[in-house]
């Protein structure tokens, strides 16, 4: 279920809110809403997006999450791809909005 | 105290997690479905003002904080429209950056108890059948990308972008991530919400509160620049930017002020909730 949620996120507006421990557990803003944008099953990865339109705790020098350790890639205006399951255990809730046009 | 038709958000997922802390809060359970949850709420203002402190994980009893919703420029002063973004991704390019292998984790936090869809079951004005929201397409018409007083709002190519969100000084990532959020799965609701006057001397932003929906006349951001909202002052550093989100901003306020007068209000500044974001958008035709 969770995971037709993110795929859906495509058609449904969707977001996705950060536990209190995402900085120290990702280097990702904690008790923060992101932008869901999907996922994708077969790389096990989850799309999102920082509505600051930059990813914060970023080395400008290597490119990387400053306090992460696990697999991450950042794209321009705060858009990122994480493993599924990092995901799962560092975002404490979606929310979506099925409306239709 | 408004006499208003209550709004029901009915959840379409078990044991969701919501704002639950208030014995405003009406929970049922329909009859022989236990694991459906429905919950009614008095208005989307009050949602607001009621679950600003905390909130109880519907599943497990567990109290939690609510997002603080960090900006991304806390403790920056704005001056002016002329303030710069010193993002630190702003060297990051469209490269992308790859790390090593992720590690498996255990404690799960996202499960499928705590996933919802917002659906608006509001009987007497409902536009949603079957979860999915109805909308008279006749009753609009889009601004069309040629419109001369169109560019400033959405742009020069006259249609809502995911990028045009930039959440900068005030702390509101529950409405921009939202409006993100339907700028990148649904633009044209966005288009339907604010559209310019004829005389573009003002953009009509359509909201839902209260069991009703009202137009919000506002001026074209970049008059309004004062009012130093989030995405005004990131717009700023743009020479050709999208105003919408910004006007977004202006049109909750409004809204907020409306309804601030009957002793309800809805803060930019303080940590917000998804629901209401969506909740002010659903109302759209």
């Amino acid at each position: 279920m969770v995971w037709q949620m993110v795929l859906d996120a495509r058609k449904y507006p969707s977001v996705s809110l950060s536990s209190d421990k995402a900085t120290t557990k990702l280097g990702l803003e904690a008790s923060h809403y992101y932008t869901l944008l999907g996922g994708d099953k077969s790389t096990n990865t989850v799309k999102m997006r920082n509505p600051w339109g930059h990813v914060a705790n970023v080395d400008p020098s290597t490119g990387l999450l400053t306090t992460y350790g696990k697999s991450v890639t950042i794209f321009d205006d705060g858009v990122f791809i994480i493993d599924f399951n990092d995901w799962i255990s560092t975002f404490i809730n979606v929310k979506s909005n099925p409306i239709s046009t | 105290m408004l006499a208003t038709k209550p709004i029901v958000i009915a959840f379409a997922f078990p044991f969701v997690l919501l704002p639950t802390i208030s014995a405003r809060f009406l929970f049922e359970r329909p009859q022989g479905d236990s694991l459906r949850r429905r919950i009614a709420i008095p208005d989307v203002a009050t949602v607001y003002e009621t679950v600003a402190t905390a909130y109880v994980d519907a599943t497990t009893n567990n109290v939690q904080t609510q997002t603080t919703c960090t900006s991304s420029d806390v403790g920056k002063v704005i001056t002016s429209a002329s303030s710069s973004n010193t993002s630190p991704a702003s060297s990051v390019s469209t490269n992308m950056y790859t790390q090593a292998a992720p590690a498996q984790t255990t404690d799960s936090q996202v499960t499928d108890t705590q996933v919802n869809y917002v659906q608006n079951t509001d009987v007497q004005n409902s536009h949603v059948q079957n979860g999915v929201k109805q909308v008279d397409k006749s009753s609009y018409s889009p601004p069309q990308p040629d419109d001369p007083t169109n560019n400033g709002l959405y742009g020069p190519g006259g249609i809502p972008l995911i990028s045009d969100v930039q959440q900068h000084a005030t702390p509101d990532c529950w409405l921009s991530a939202t409006l993100a959020a339907i700028a990148y799965a649904n633009y044209p609701a966005l288009q339907r919400l604010m559209t310019p006057s004829k005389d573009g001397s003002v953009i009509n932003v359509l909201l839902y509160a209260n069991g009703i929906q009202d137009t919000y006349p506002i001026a074209p951001v970049m008059d309004s620049i004062g009012e130093a909202l989030s995405n005004v002052i990131a717009n700023s550093t743009n020479p050709d930017p999208a105003t919408w989100p910004a006007t977004m901003e202006l049109g909750l306020k409004a809204l907020s002020k409306k309804h601030d007068e009957l002793g309800i209000s809805i803060d930019l500044n303080t940590p917000g909730y998804a629901e209401t974001a969506f909740e002010s958008h659903l109302r759209l035709d």
